[in-house]
């Protein structure tokens, strides 16, 4: 719960938690060491300097850091995990959905946890994401279309195979389809980070929510032009957020295309910890006004209201979460493990 | 080690040094419309006789191989173009595909051989789609500075390229409008991007031909500018968001350096 300067309670949700483990005796080969060190090239380029984590604790960190982070010093009420396999590269997955089971086990009421698919993995497939929902009943799916599998650069969401597995996540109300591009996918002449097939799924499945991570970055532009076409699409903020420290321009820049054409109902903060941390963001964002102008050129505002809605209201309402009531449950534990 | 004297006979005199700067000068990312030069992507020039070895450097190691695979032909391209240079040899670094690259750029193979069955065609579709955009946000800048500048949009979308004109101490522009002259300072640069880009993306760059256009090359009317510029707007504010993300990465990997010059780098060596 973040508490302004009045007194006044902001519930906020986090978008996008990773539990990952890219410590060396994890990694498979050298793309597994490449993609920790990309993280931790973000990690250290966005975080204000005493944030900054050593190499060691980056790969691998535990618990009690994790909650401490996150939801004592993080202002988090609930974070929603978000797997991310990459099988190919490490040993036991990076983060996968049964890792962070553990702590949503433990912790019943502060993680939304989801699940994950790969339409690479066929009848095989549809049946583990029958399973994640039969044992977590899970309401939102992350998917990493830029994934390797074997001779497999990656995949598309407008493909038959893509779709009965989005068919599969209609029938079984998972509803939440977050979308994550990636840098490698076939074909490889064609601009790997294009959302159009987001553009396509979301039209072919209008009952379910596609939540585009990064907005789409590198390609903000495509994003926002699908999400005024496409009433279920949405920006997760994560990679975008952290640019508040350190770029402040751009960051308000981006902010205002986004509220512009996107709007403030369809935005949903998330600080893809561990990459950042969420505290320093949300002070950042709280404080934040749009420059003048910005405001004056593009004709919106970041007000406290659209602040309200980004930081815990809009996934809130994806996820079907009453927020009075679930204040109420974690009014009793710190960060209200089970008794 | 630097500058080297130069000795023996003229004739074998490799290429000139400042030539081939310039020549990577006007090698761009795609992606982000800028020299790779200026963006610290170039890292390490070498030149030995006819040969020129250049690294290529960037943000990480898992940037798109389409744009990476470009970006190194380019260089090896434009690097055969300077007088004297007959072999070029272009090395990309620290990336997941790094050796594909370096060996399929120097034995100046295509892509689609150098990526076989993962890609369907060459690049020239993914080439033309980013000087669309590169076009687009470039004209924007510029509309931005007329609009600045008090021009009506009715102004503005009349105005045809023969109207604008360079002053001769290279910073300032001359517009020609409704039979007045307008002068603008500091304008030269944005226009002279502007128009390189058109000429790239193969609009009509004539006397006659409107100023302002789609990136298809249609006029925009008057009424429209506004929202036109209002999603060209989205295109740059994109691609600066980018820059800044990709410039930021560059340094955390490599650390801060200043781009690669002339003579005053000790990778930059002449034999």
């Amino acid at each position: 719960m973040y508490r302004t300067a009045q007194g006044e309670e902001i519930f906020v949700v986090d978008g996008h938690l990773h539990f990952w483990d890219a410590s060396p005796a994890n990694q498979k080969n050298k793309y597994g060491e490449g993609f920790i060190s990309c993280f931790y090239d973000y990690h250290k380029n966005l975080s204000p300097s005493d944030y900054v984590w050593p190499r060691d604790k980056f790969e691998k960190y535990d618990e009690a850091t994790m909650m401490r982070d996150v939801f004592e010093d993080g202002y988090v009420d609930v974070g929603i995990f978000q797997p991310t396999y990459l099988t190919d590269f490490y040993e036991n997955g990076f983060n996968r959905t049964e890792q962070d089971a553990v702590l949503k086990e433990k912790y019943p009421d502060r993680f939304i946890l989801n699940g994950s698919f790969d339409p690479r993995d066929g009848d095989k497939g549809l049946k583990y994401l029958e399973e994640l929902h039969r044992k977590y009943q899970i309401k939102g799916v992350k998917l990493y279309t830029a994934e390797w599998r074997g001779e497999s650069k990656g995949w598309k969401l407008d493909s038959p195979e893509a779709k009965r597995y989005l068919q599969k996540c209609q029938d079984l109300g998972i509803k939440n389809i977050h979308v994550h591009k990636g840098p490698t996918i076939w074909p490889l002449n064609k601009d790997a980070f294009d959302v159009a097939d987001v553009d396509d799924a979301a039209t072919s499945f209008p009952e379910l929510n596609f939540i585009v991570e990064h907005c789409g970055l590198p390609r903000l532009e495509d994003f926002c032009w699908i999400a005024v076409q496409e009433k279920n699409v949405y920006g997760g903020l994560a990679v975008v957020m952290p640019f508040i420290h350190s770029r402040p321009r751009y960051f308000a820049e981006v902010l205002a295309e986004l509220l512009f054409w996107v709007g403030e109902d369809k935005l949903l903060f998330a600080s893809d910890y561990a990459i950042w941390r969420p505290k320093w963001i949300i002070d950042k964002f709280m404080a934040l006004e749009l420059p003048e102008d910005l405001k004056k050129e593009t004709g919106v505002d970041l007000t406290p209201v659209a602040k309200r809605k980004i930081l815990g209201q809009n996934a809130a309402r994806l996820y079907g979460l009453d927020i009075e009531a679930h204040k109420r449950k974690l009014a009793g534990g710190l960060v209200g493990a089970k008794p | 080690m630097t500058m080297a004297v130069r000795s023996g006979p003229a004739t074998c005199a490799g290429p000139d040094e400042a030539a081939v700067y310039a020549a990577l000068d006007r090698v761009i990312d795609p992606e982000l419309d800028e020299s790779l030069l200026r963006l610290e992507f170039i890292d390490g020039v070498h030149i030995e006789g006819d040969c020129v070895t250049v690294g290529l450097r960037l943000p990480t190691f898992w940037c798109a191989p389409n744009f990476a695979y470009m970006m190194a032909r380019d260089t090896r391209d434009r690097l055969l173009e300077v007088p004297g240079v007959h072999r070029a040899r272009v090395t990309l670094k620290d990336h997941f595909a790094s050796d594909e690259i370096t060996a399929g750029v120097t034995e100046g193979r295509p892509f689609e051989e150098v990526f076989p069955g993962d890609a369907e065609g060459n690049l020239d579709g993914l080439r033309q789609l980013f000087r669309r955009k590169a076009y687009t946000m470039r004209q924007e800048r510029f509309v931005r500075l007329l609009l600045d500048a008090g021009l009506s949009s009715e102004e503005i979308v009349g105005l045809r390229l023969g109207d604008v004109d360079f002053v001769d101490n290279g910073d300032d522009l001359l517009l020609e409008i409704g039979g007045a002259r307008r002068l603008l300072p500091g304008g030269a640069e944005l226009a002279r991007v502007y128009l390189a880009r058109r000429q790239e993306l193969g609009l009509d760059c004539g006397a006659w031909a409107p100023l302002v256009t789609d990136s298809r090359g249609s006029p925009v009317p008057a009424a429209d500018l506004v929202d036109s510029m209002r999603g060209a707007r989205r295109q740059r504010v994109s691609m600066e968001f980018n820059t800044s993300l990709c410039r930021g990465l560059l340094t955390t990997r490599y650390g801060a350096s200043g781009p690669e010059r002339p003579t005053d780098h000790p990778a930059s060596t002449r034999m």
